[in-house]
């Protein structure tokens, strides 16, 4: 499939929605907390319209999202996000235990044929390596990592 | 004095200590999200039983380990260990997917030592007249040095220097999120108050180039380093690094310069010397193209760069009591519990004490080699072993846990993904995670000192003509200006030479 796009004129349709977003967040503050914020958010307009008129006079393509599979990395991504909204639900050491091998069996599946014997071996592997952070963080370096319904 | 301080530190106990400390600096930094100010406080009260120059002797050498240890993890695995190796990972990494990570690791080892040692030297010779310069730094000499770091962005940009500007114009308005540093009221928080305290820098840091990372790496299902065989012929042994870092004398002094010139401006740590020294290094450059295909000039560079400044930042704490650097005011902490006051006191009545602590760092950066060396092979050795499915969740961990341990905040967690996603997208569009990070470093400098100059020139008419004043800002301006039009000026030279040479040929024809 051929991902090639104009990335100026992407990079610059990023930039306007974004000074956008900024723009209309500046309120009505005093000069000395406003002043300098207000100055890069104009500056960050003036270089995306540059941008976008760059990318209609000369434009640049370039391929995207091109390195191997799309659907892996978004599923993996989606996992972390599941992994980090669970935390203070599940507790920091349940979340990773489960979240972690899920990912590990999720993507072991693009390289090997995932069995029950094979899950078994990695699962006490991520047990022991997510103990040993959880003890060094919470015993070591006193951080109190998120307690949820368990510990 | 010098002699007898010493003989003073060749005790087993005090090598000990160099040698626990510079092991659980590296063990620190290799971390991403643990920084160097992290280890020193965690450690700090391990040294409260112990002697004053026991303590400080450990907690110098942890900051020495910590700075050099960040450089692992960009090496390895695209993501700088703590912010003074971001341009580490410019190199290191393209090094590594070449089969040559080995040959990395030495060289940052050595040239690590070597700026360690540079710095501890510049702090031992050059303490009085270097403590005078960073006190003619004001409030606009900082905006000016804000300036010149952000004229970098054209060559951290990698491909169009427009989008690079994109890119650190975002950094600085995500920079601009929380209280303002000045005025004290709250800016961009759309109405969440959790975004009250802002985006941490190493937050931001870990999430733009962590994620890219481990989403390439989930998408390819494999990582750089198993991609490739290992060269068995590279040049990793300790003697062949140090003969290539040795072999660029010009790039290994003016790294060395840039790093104490950086490091005794308070404020302004390794994470701004070292991305000024790989810019310089490719600017001095014959070939400044090859750049970010694994140049072991532009490793050289950072990694003796980021070490000056541990000791280099010294300066300003040992002679004015100004921490020149965050992990500097942990230290300054331990100098007053124990009734330590900074000032030539220190160097007098003290002497010993002061003395036989900056030698110490200078021994601490010696103890970086084997303890690097060795930590270095092992560290890759797990990495390179561990397949792909089981190293992106362990590193997603790390980077979690590195984030949550900031502030203690779960919210940072959530802001570090979601920024590390938008890093992977911006990446597709040719927007690069490294100007956005320095947009981010560079506009809270920047910012501070616009608008304290802005209210000290409230009285005239032109406020703005403030920044204009000293003649220390009209050479920044100067170096400014220089920087700026650097690469159309290389350009139209490259053009000359390239027209004359036709000319030439055409002539013989």
């Amino acid at each position: 499939m051929n991902r090639e796009i104009n990335t100026g004129i992407a990079s610059g349709t990023i930039g306007l929605l974004l000074t956008a977003v900024f723009f209309f967040a500046l309120e009505d503050i005093s000069w000395m907390s406003i002043l300098f914020p207000k100055t890069v958010v104009y500056i960050m307009g003036i270089i995306s319209i540059t941008l976008l008129v760059l990318g209609f006079v000369k434009p640049s393509r370039d391929q995207i999202f091109s390195a191997g599979s799309n659907i892996r990395w978004m599923v993996t991504g989606a996992l972390f996000f599941l992994w980090v909204l669970f935390m203070p639900v599940l507790g920091f050491f349940v979340s990773t235990v489960v979240f972690m091998t899920v990912i590990v069996v999720y993507l072991a599946r693009a390289r090997t044929q995932v069995t029950i014997k094979k899950v078994m071996v990695w699962l006490p592997i991520v047990i022991a390596e997510v103990s040993f952070f959880y003890l060094v963080f919470t015993k070591v370096l006193y951080v109190p990592l998120p307690k949820g319904m368990f510990f | 004095m010098l002699l007898e301080t010493f003989l003073m530190l060749l005790d087993p106990v005090i090598i000990l200590s160099i040698f626990a400390g510079v092991s659980a600096g590296l063990f620190v930094g290799a971390m991403p999200g643990l920084t160097a100010t992290m280890a020193l406080a965690v450690l700090l009260p391990f040294t409260f039983t112990l002697p004053p120059l026991h303590g400080l002797v450990a907690l110098g050498a942890v900051y020495m380990g910590a700075i050099y240890g960040g450089s692992f993890a960009a090496i390895l695995v695209n993501t700088p260990g703590t912010p003074s190796s971001i341009a580490t990972a410019f190199e290191g990494y393209p090094m590594s997917k070449k089969g040559r990570a080995l040959e990395a690791l030495s060289i940052a080892t050595v040239a690590s030592a070597v700026g360690g040692i540079a710095g501890s030297l510049f702090l031992l010779l050059l303490s009085p007249p270097l403590a005078k310069l960073s006190l003619r730094f004001g409030p606009a000499e900082y905006f000016w040095v804000a300036v010149l770091g952000l004229t970098l962005i054209a060559s951290l940009s990698e491909g169009s220097a427009m989008k690079g500007m994109l890119g650190g114009a975002l950094g600085m308005v995500i920079g601009t999120m929380g209280v303002a540093p000045i005025g004290g009221e709250t800016r961009f928080t759309f109405g969440l108050p959790v975004l009250q305290g802002g985006v941490a820098m190493i937050v931001a840091l870990i999430g733009l180039f962590v994620l890219p990372e481990l989403f390439n790496m989930a998408a390819k299902g494999r990582t750089a380093l198993s991609a490739v065989e290992v060269n068995s012929r590279a040049k990793s042994s300790f003697w062949q690094a140090t003969k290539t870092v040795f072999s660029m004398p010009g790039n290994l002094i003016r790294s060395c310069i840039i790093g104490e010139i950086v490091a005794i401006i308070p404020g302004a740590g390794g994470n701004v010397a070292n991305l000024v020294a790989y810019n310089e290094a490719k600017r001095a450059s014959k070939h400044p193209e090859k750049y970010g295909t694994g140049v072991e000039e532009g490793l050289v560079a950072t990694e003796s760069s980021n070490n000056v400044t541990v000791a280099g930042s010294m300066v300003p704490l040992l002679t004015l009591g100004i921490p020149g650097a965050p992990p500097d005011a942990v230290i300054l902490g331990v100098m007053m519990l124990h009734g330590l006051r900074p000032g030539i006191e220190l160097f007098t009545t003290s002497g010993q004490l002061t003395y036989g602590f900056i030698i110490s760092m200078g021994l601490a950066a010696i103890a970086m080699v084997p303890v690097g060396l060795l930590g270095g092979r092992l560290i890759y050795k797990v990495i390179f072993r561990t397949p792909v499915y089981f190293l992106v969740p362990t590193i997603a961990m790390a980077t979690m846990l590195g984030t949550y341990a900031v502030r203690n905040s779960h919210t940072d967690v959530i802001i570090m993904l979601i920024l590390g996603t938008a890093g992977y997208l911006f990446k597709q569009i040719g927007i690069a995670p490294a100007p956005i990070v320095l947009g981010l470093i560079l506009g809270n400098i920047a910012e501070m000192g616009f608008v304290q100059t802005m209210l000290s020139g409230q009285a005239s008419q032109y406020p703005f003509l403030k920044l204009f004043e000293n003649s220390l800002s009209h050479i920044l301006i100067a170096m400014i200006l220089f920087s700026a039009a650097w690469p159309y000026l290389s350009a139209l030279k490259r053009r000359f030479k390239q027209r004359s040479k036709t000319a030439m040929e055409d002539t013989h024809e």
